[in-house]
């Protein structure tokens, strides 16, 4: 027994050591995310009840900053309506788009890798450099989607200085960039067993059975991941509409979110009141209100995922 | 105004000149000359290529192609556009720089000058590279780091402030908010000790340093704005290019004459659009009308002054004559191109860094500038004040020596240097009276006005209220969604909640 015992002691001495080492070389990163982002959201989670202009202390304010978020500023709700409109119809569409082009990917004929690549290209460019190219391609006279339209002897539209077609806009853009979900589902597609479908076959089931049966349900998986992000993608949505909401043609200076605010996004609002209205407290309340829709919205999608996500080997 | 910059700079990222093909395309050229400038003060001597522009007389004769009837008439070249013509750039042969060699401290000083303006602009980071270095010359105990290309200057500087160690002095725009805001050194007592330039200053530049009567900046090159006319556009018209509009009514003829469509309707050429480029009712037009949009003294907005909302009105008179869509359409058209470089708009109110930009630019077209036309019974023909003004952060190190620094850069040599350079003014009327300026008869147009000018309504919170109020009202008002009262009344409503709770914190 006392043999036992010194051992133990033996063990947890060299234990503690090697604690003591990992610890020192995983000291960097513990530093980092204590120094640079535990602390500042907790002290931005103290800030949203104050007014903090950076300068002067920040003065305790109650709820004041999340009641005239939701009672009194009307760019508030324009942010929130954006950015709804912009996730309802982006997330799913994404979605669709980026499964279809998976599923003709996923074929067997030559030259795929080169298909692959060239509609994965997209998603690499820069968010910056994309949106310069697309601003070319909404131009009202000069740009291809119009002329596109015009051939087939549709009405030229404003894109990007008529808020009713800026979002449209921004949606068929980011669009482009399917390519990163793209990947996923054609990695999930691959991992879908040959012998399903090879039992399909002698049970006499036809394509659409087998996309149906087999292959969307065994999917699931990877679309409920890509709902998941694409939906705290798009609620963040940041660099491509400020870029977009710049480049309206009205012949004036910037604006508060383009044309009729139009472009006017949650975190694009949060950014005007943090950095040019110097409404530190404000827009930390802001974040937290963010935060806390996300983690609601995403919470929603997980509970209810149960009734759709399957998963591979029985579990759901 | 880092507003200013980026347009300029995008006028130059290649946009490439454009051929007026159908004009007449007889004017002298405007050519770029590179010229070696050997500055010999001691105790080193510094070469330095500059970048000149010199109007080249075209002394043969040349083509004129009339429109529709392609008539090829050989013309005289000192027939066409006798301004244009006479003017003969002098290369800024300004005298070398000269500090003030002050007794040096016992201890080494290191000053630090911050400037938004990017590290790549070389026409404004030259000049001031200059003026630091003849500084650290004449100074070798108190040496100034100048560091430009500060983006998000606000943020770094407000920053900087709250941590206790901001830089000595910064080149920045507009300062209201920041005086506001405690962030800024009150320099009421050190222009009280004399020996500075700071004098006699044009009366709006003086007003654009202080906040309640209290001195927070000191205006660092200034500029204000001007109508550029298209010369070959008002004889097509049959207008006399001697006679640029000199009353708002005057605009309004002008305008339409200046004005086509094609048959489907679409705009081809614009005479004028009140609020393109950087001109709006905040900056120009409500003050232009006689309004006040700003009582400093009670602490109101007034956007919904009677003259700003007539303002405005005026505007929705363009906005319905031309369409709304009709103009952003048109904008469109120019996938990019100058509406005023292109030849296709007549008349542009915008500042004096459109100079240069339409010269090397854009030298097909022929143009001439003039102040702003005046609204009858108004106050004038002043438009924004604008530039940029050297202020000294709250907390800083070494303040008096800050100030010697300040009292030197601000100076009118510093300034003036600068100004030619850059084709920016600076904020005495006499000083813009110099020899550069005046052989120059296209800035006459900025110069002459520059003392009826005033600086944009000093609002603590200016930036929230134009980009939440104004900018989005005007606009609004413009499409025909508000009336422009109502528009106005809103914009004050929403403008005054800010400024009130700005003002209750502090």
């Amino acid at each position: 027994l006392a043999a036992v015992h010194t051992g133990d002691a033996l063990m947890s001495v060299m234990v503690r050591k090697k604690l003591a080492w990992g610890l020192f070389f995983i000291s960097p990163w513990i530093i980092g995310f204590l120094v640079f982002t535990l602390y500042p959201m907790i002290a931005s989670l103290y800030y949203s009840f104050t007014s903090y202009d950076v300068l002067r202390p920040p003065q305790w304010v109650g709820l004041e900053n999340y009641i005239t978020f939701f009672a009194k500023d009307h760019f508030a709700v324009k942010a929130i309506t954006n950015t709804l409109y912009y996730a309802v119809i982006f997330v799913p569409l994404n979605i669709v788009v980026a499964v279809s082009v998976s599923l003709l990917l996923n074929n067997k004929i030559k030259g795929m890798a080169v298909y692959r690549a060239i509609f994965y290209l997209p998603s690499i460019v820069p968010a910056v450099a994309a949106t310069m190219i697309w601003v070319w391609i909404f131009s009202y006279n000069n740009g291809l989607l119009n002329y596109g339209l015009n051939l087939i002897g549709l009405p030229k539209i404003a894109w990007l200085n008529d808020p009713n077609w800026t979002k449209p806009a921004l949606i068929i853009m980011t669009l482009w960039g399917f390519g990163g979900a793209m990947v996923i589902y054609l990695a999930g597609l691959q991992d879908i067993p040959q012998s399903l479908y090879e039992a399909a076959e002698v049970d006499g089931a036809g394509t659409p059975q087998k996309l149906f049966k087999i292959t969307l349900p065994l999917l699931t998986p990877q679309i409920f991941f890509q709902l998941v992000m694409g939906i705290i993608g798009a609620f963040q949505v940041f660099a491509t509409v400020y870029i977009l909401a710049g480049s309206s043609t009205t012949g004036t200076s910037q604006t508060l979110g383009g044309p009729a605010s139009s472009l006017l996004f949650y975190n694009v609002y949060l950014y005007f009141n943090a950095f040019q209205f110097f409404k530190m407290g404000y827009s930390s309340a802001m974040a937290w209100i963010l935060f806390i829709a996300t983690m609601i919205v995403t919470l929603i999608v997980v509970r209810g995922s149960q009734r759709w996500v399957f998963y591979m080997g029985g579990g759901r | 105004m880092s507003r200013k910059l980026s347009r300029r700079r995008f006028l130059k990222l290649g946009l490439g000149s454009l051929g007026a093909a159908g004009l007449a395309a007889c004017a002298p050229k405007t050519v770029i000359v590179e010229k070696e400038k050997v500055v010999t003060s001691a105790p080193e001597v510094v070469k330095e290529t500059i970048v000149v522009e010199k109007e080249v007389q075209v002394t043969k004769i040349v083509e004129k192609e009339v429109e529709k009837e392609v008539e090829v008439t050989k013309i005289v070249e000192k027939e066409v556009e006798k301004i244009v013509a006479a003017t003969p750039v002098a290369p800024p042969d300004i005298a070398p720089l000269e500090a003030p060699a002050l007794t040096p401290p016992p201890d080494k000083v290191e000053l630090v000058m911050w400037d938004a303006w990017g590290r790549e602009v070389r026409w404004n980071r030259e000049p001031i590279q200059e003026a630091a270095d003849a500084w650290n010359r004449a100074n070798p105990d108190v040496t100034v780091e100048y560091l430009p290309g500060l983006t998000e200057l606000d943020a770094k500087l407000l920053t900087a402030v709250a941590a206790g160690d901001p830089p000595n002095c910064v080149i920045h725009g507009p300062t209201t908010e920041l005086a506001y805001r405690g962030a800024l050194t009150k320099l009421n007592d050190y222009l009280d000790l004399g020996g500075h330039d700071f004098v006699d200053m044009i009366p709006g530049c003086w007003e654009s340093m202080t906040v309640k009567g209290d001195v927070y900046s000191i205006a660092w090159n200034t500029n204000n704005g001007a109508v550029f006319y298209n010369t070959d556009l008002f004889k097509e018209a049959g207008l006399d290019p001697d006679q640029p509009p000199t009353t708002i009514n005057e605009l309004d003829e002008y305008a339409d004459a200046l004005t086509k469509q094609d048959d489907a309707g679409n705009l081809t050429q614009i005479g004028f659009v009140p609020w393109f480029n950087i001109a709006g009712i905040f900056g120009t037009w409500a003050s232009a009308f006689g309004a006040k949009l700003w009582d400093e003294e009670n602490g109101k907005v007034q956007f919904d002054d009677p003259k700003s909302i007539e303002a405005l009105e005026w505007h929705v008179g363009y906005a319905e004559k031309l369409g709304w869509d009709a103009i952003n359409a048109f904008n469109d058209s120019l996938a990019g191109q100058d509406a005023f470089g292109a030849g296709k708009l007549a008349m542009l109110l915008t500042g004096p860094w459109m100079l240069s930009g339409y010269r090397s630019d854009y030298p097909d077209i022929n143009w001439n500038t003039a102040p702003l036309p005046a609204y009858p019974g108004g106050p004038g023909r002043g438009t924004w004040l604008g530039g940029r003004w050297v202020i000294m952060p709250k907390g800083i190190a070494d303040p008096d020596w800050t100030w010697e620094f300040v009292k030197f850069f601000g100076s009118k040599q510093v300034q003036l240097l600068y100004g030619v350079w850059t084709t920016n003014f600076v904020p005495w009327d006499e000083e813009n009276r110099n020899e550069w300026f005046l052989a120059d008869k296209q800035m006459m147009g900025f110069l002459d006005a520059l003392p009826e000018c005033w600086p944009i309504p000093k609002i603590p919170t200016s930036n929230h209220a134009f980009f939440t109020a104004l900018r989005p009202m005007q606009d609004e008002a413009r499409q025909g969604l508000r009336t422009p009262e109502e528009a106005m009344v809103e914009a004050t409503r929403i403008a005054q909640e800010e400024v009130d709770r700005f003002l209750g914190s502090l």
